[in-house]
């Protein structure tokens, strides 16, 4: 099928289509980075991160969000986006035994560090 | 003490103790579904085509990710996980070297910070020679976010008013426990008293170190100060941005790099101080650790002594400050270390190796 579509390209054309499908695809792997601290200092995190993006990578961080950190729960820094979600064990047997709110609901969390913003 | 006060504390004791031990055996299944729960899902969503995982914590979560959505599994040991500082109970450690075990020859890749600790992993766990990444700063730093910024400090010698025929001495990176920092303040005050040096620097020794404190540390480190005499002078500084701190600690005479061989993850250590007081240019007096050691005599970046003898510190300290001009670097050698330990050097074999995948 691709070959038959290839054709009326010629064989450098053809290369020319590979290698614009192969850069196509650097810059659209997506690389998820999962770090275990609320990633606000941790610098190689933040170095590695940032050299895969500026090299075409769509790269996210996912860290902890905890309160009173005062940190966004979504930002964007040098082209990495870094998500943060809470991760409280007891919130979670909570949520899970008595039905409480999930922890780390995007919404609920936004609420909580609006209100931490001064 | 009232005879229900003493039983009601016995029995908050045993249950305590219990409570931890049988925590420290589920320790990690604890953290693994903990995290799970919480970005498993969402991450999968995203359907990411390499998952990298920073901390052995995020390893099982990172691997479940990477087996749903087909994608490459990417591993960072920050350090050498079975035998960090504070040292892991028994429990713990068994629990961290089947983790290890299990997930590292899934990886397909595994980077770490020292040729030693991959040297460790690869004869441990028989994967590939782990990825080595230096954790050098950047040459030309990147913005950082308004929160991070340290504005007006520019200069360690002018902040903290060091005369110039003072010799000033940096310490960078937390001062906390069992980093050998008394043992430098000691070593440092024997070596204040030698009279060649005092003939030298008429200033005397300054000792500034930049990075967050432990307060326990510091006392003891003030009551060392006392005890020797008050030979040098003391100065514990804020922490700086990371994006400033090469510039700012620029105008010191040279860079102490202690270390105590404590676990094994020390004793392989290369840490970011030693990388910053080599883009910064300075002379090093530097712990004789495994790696370390060997670099700094490899690149003649200063002098090692033994890491738990104060005088064998003083001496080292003593023959980089009395021979100054052999241990300062001139321009075409600072730029040949550039290009060599700089991050752009190291994010260079990160994104060869990621683009292998």
């Amino acid at each position: 099928m691709t070959a038959a579509l290839m054709r009326p390209l010629g064989r450098s054309g053809a290369r020319w289509v590979m290698l614009v499908a192969m850069l196509q695809k650097v810059e659209n792997k997506r690389v998820a980075m999962v770090v275990p601290n609320i990633c606000n200092l941790d610098y190689r995190v933040v170095k590695e991160a940032e050299a895969l993006a500026a090299s075409g990578y769509d790269v996210r961080v996912y860290c902890i969000w905890k309160p009173g950190i005062k940190l966004p729960v979504r930002e964007e820094l040098n082209g990495v986006t870094y998500i943060r979600r809470e991760w409280n064990l007891v919130g979670l047997i909570k949520h899970k035994l008595l039905g409480a709110p999930f922890p780390s609901d995007t919404v609920r969390l936004k609420n909580r560090y609006r209100e931490e913003d001064p | 003490m009232s005879l229900t006060s003493k039983l009601q504390r016995l029995g908050n004791k045993t249950l305590n103790s219990r409570f931890k031990k049988l925590s420290l055996m589920f320790h990690t299944v604890f953290c693994d579904l903990s995290l799970r729960i919480v970005f498993q899902d969402e991450i999968a969503a995203w359907n990411p085509d390499i998952v990298h995982a920073h901390d052995g914590i995020a390893l099982p979560l990172a691997a479940k990710v990477a087996q749903k959505c087909d994608a490459k599994l990417v591993f960072d040991s920050h350090e050498l996980e079975t035998h960090r500082n504070p040292p892991l109970p028994w429990l713990r450690k068994m629990q961290v070297i089947h983790l290890e075990k299990t997930y590292l020859p899934k990886a397909d890749i595994v980077v770490t910070v020292g040729h030693k600790i991959a040297e460790y992993l690869e004869k441990t766990y028989r994967i590939r020679r782990p990825l080595v990444l230096y954790n050098s700063p950047r040459k030309t730093p990147l913005p950082i976010p308004e929160r991070l910024k340290t504005h007006d400090r520019t200069d360690l010698r002018d902040e903290l008013m060091v005369p110039p025929n003072a010799f000033l001495i940096v310490h960078t990176g937390n001062v906390t426990f069992n980093r050998g920092i008394e043992q430098s303040v000691i070593g440092l005050s024997k070596a204040a008293e030698d009279p060649q040096f005092r003939k030298a620097y008429k200033g005397g020794i300054h000792f500034a170190m930049v990075g967050n404190t432990v307060p326990a540390v510091v006392k003891r480190i003030e009551a060392l100060h006392l005890k020797y005499g008050e030979a040098i002078s003391l100065h514990f500084v804020p922490p700086i941005a990371p994006n400033q701190i090469i510039d700012y600690i620029k105008t010191a005479d040279a860079s102490i790099s202690p270390g105590i061989p404590l676990v094994l993850s020390y004793e392989f250590g290369m840490p970011n101080k030693l990388f910053e007081a080599i883009l910064a240019g300075l002379p090093i007096v530097a712990a004789d650790l495994v790696e370390k050691k060997k670099l700094v005599a490899e690149y003649g970046l200063g002098m090692s002594y033994q890491a738990d003898d104060t005088d064998r510190l003083a001496e080292a300290f003593l023959e980089v400050s009395l021979n100054y001009e052999i241990y300062e670097r001139g321009a075409n050698r600072q730029a040949e270390l550039n290009e060599l330990f700089s991050w752009e050097a190291q994010e260079q074999k990160l994104i060869e190796a990621y683009s292998a995948l």
